[in-house]
């Protein structure tokens, strides 16, 4: 019994320690996000758009709402955008719903490949993201 | 504090169990033990990284095991592995790791590891940097990029200003000027808080608790080309996840074409090991 008892252990420690040999745990889709598209900011077309800065999100579409970020990458908001004094929802990586200019935000395309389609998906690890297809 | 045990050849106790009845077995191991070379325990001033268990006798019927130093505890009290993006805020999963290992290999890693703790970062996101920057090597590099984090001048003058600015006290103890870029202690400063800025730049575009690895997507990328890592799954093509680069630019970036964010996030973390996953602050 006790030799049972260490054999679970020892084969748990293993496996463990294969994990975090790894050093990451592989993240996979989970969900595409229906009601929901991709965009991007529109500055990163534009000349240096690498280096385009983020750009201010707000805790809701009123101007007095405080700033809680920024908001960067690819910004997924609901399809259709339906814009409140100028700002759309914005889904965070963590769930959380922000407000960000509609005047910032251009349809997300990819200046590499053309025929590519950007869907906003639930990743593994809990992250809000997006996939692609094409 | 660092134990040394009595080594009782194994050989040595079977021939004590054969000839004996267990009662005078156990005694006879306690004589043995009693004798010889035996070292007690020792106290000694902990130098690097805690002395880790490496066991060197099996036991028949279990599964060999090696643990290398610096393998996290498997326990839940002991540091784990990288955290969901779910939740706000937070810190915590930082610890020991094979990276860490290496600058702690150096003759500056012991004051690196403090550098980055009173900047907030933890010490293993800063060793991974300069296991990829340099193999933790203080060496020259293309351009004005220099040290074992590969800085470039102006990079490095405004993280060494901003880290001097939030505290003053650190001032003290920096080499002034651009020679510091070649002083490994006083560059780790300035690595800490361009980790730490990256960190915060994820965090405020809504990815929680960074980890290292996402924090490297920001150091290769910048503010855009990080966070769109942070968002995406290993089976994305970089070139789509990196929508704003042209062919040509990618190239120029060293991504292959078909390269996937897997493949990328695969070779950055055979390079650092169980850092990979850990949060950079600390």
């Amino acid at each position: 019994m006790m030799r049972f008892g260490a054999l679970l252990l020892a084969s748990g420690w293993v496996l463990t320690a294969v994990v975090h040999a790894q050093g990451y745990t592989p993240v996979r889709p989970v969900k595409t996000l229906s009601g929901w598209q991709c965009m991007s900011l529109a500055s990163v077309y534009g000349a240096d758009g690498t280096n385009a800065p983020p750009v201010s999100v707000y805790d809701g579409p009123g101007p007095g709402a405080p700033r809680v970020g920024t908001g960067a990458g690819v910004i997924i908001v609901p399809y259709p955008i339906q814009p409140v004094n100028g700002r759309v929802e914005m889904l965070w990586p963590n769930g959380r719903k922000v407000w960000i200019q509609a005047d910032e935000l251009a349809p997300w395309h990819s200046l590499s490949n053309s025929n590519a389609v950007c869907h906003p998906t639930l990743l593994s690890n809990g992250r809000y993201g997006f996939t692609t297809s094409g | 504090m660092k134990f040394q045990k009595a080594h009782i050849p194994r050989e040595r106790l079977r021939s004590v169990r054969r000839g004996c009845p267990r009662g005078a077995a156990l005694a006879a191991v306690a004589l043995v033990a009693g004798q010889g070379p035996v070292t007690a325990q020792q106290a000694a001033t902990l130098n690097g990284p805690p002395v880790q268990v490496r066991p060197y006798v099996s036991e028949p019927g279990v599964p060999q095991i090696t643990i290398n130093p610096g393998t996290p505890s498997p326990f839940p009290s002991d540091t784990g592995e990288a955290g969901t993006g779910g939740g706000t805020g937070g810190s915590g999963n930082v610890g020991t790791s094979d990276a860490l290992n290496t600058m702690m290999g150096t003759t500056w890693g012991n004051t690196a590891v403090a550098n980055a703790e009173s900047v907030g970062v933890n010490p293993s996101a800063l060793a991974a940097t300069c296991v990829l920057e340099s193999g933790c090597q203080n060496v020259g590099g293309s351009g004005t990029v220099a040290g074992a984090f590969q800085m470039t001048a102006s990079t490095y003058t405004a993280m060494i200003n901003a880290a001097v600015a939030q505290n003053p006290s650190l001032a003290g103890q920096i080499v002034p000027g651009l020679a510091g870029q070649m002083d490994p202690a006083t560059e780790s400063i300035a690595a800490s808080e361009y980790l730490l800025q990256g960190a915060q730049s994820l965090e405020n575009n809504g990815v929680s608790s960074p980890t290292v690895l996402d924090v490297r997507g920001y150091y290769n990328f910048g503010p855009q080309g990080g966070q769109q890592l942070a968002q995406a799954s290993d089976s994305e093509p970089i070139s789509d996840v990196l929508n704003m680069y042209t062919p040509s630019q990618l190239a120029a970036n060293g991504i292959t074409a078909g390269e996937t964010v897997g493949q990328w996030r695969s070779s950055v973390a055979a390079k650092i090991g169980n850092a990979a996953g850990q949060s950079v602050s600390s």
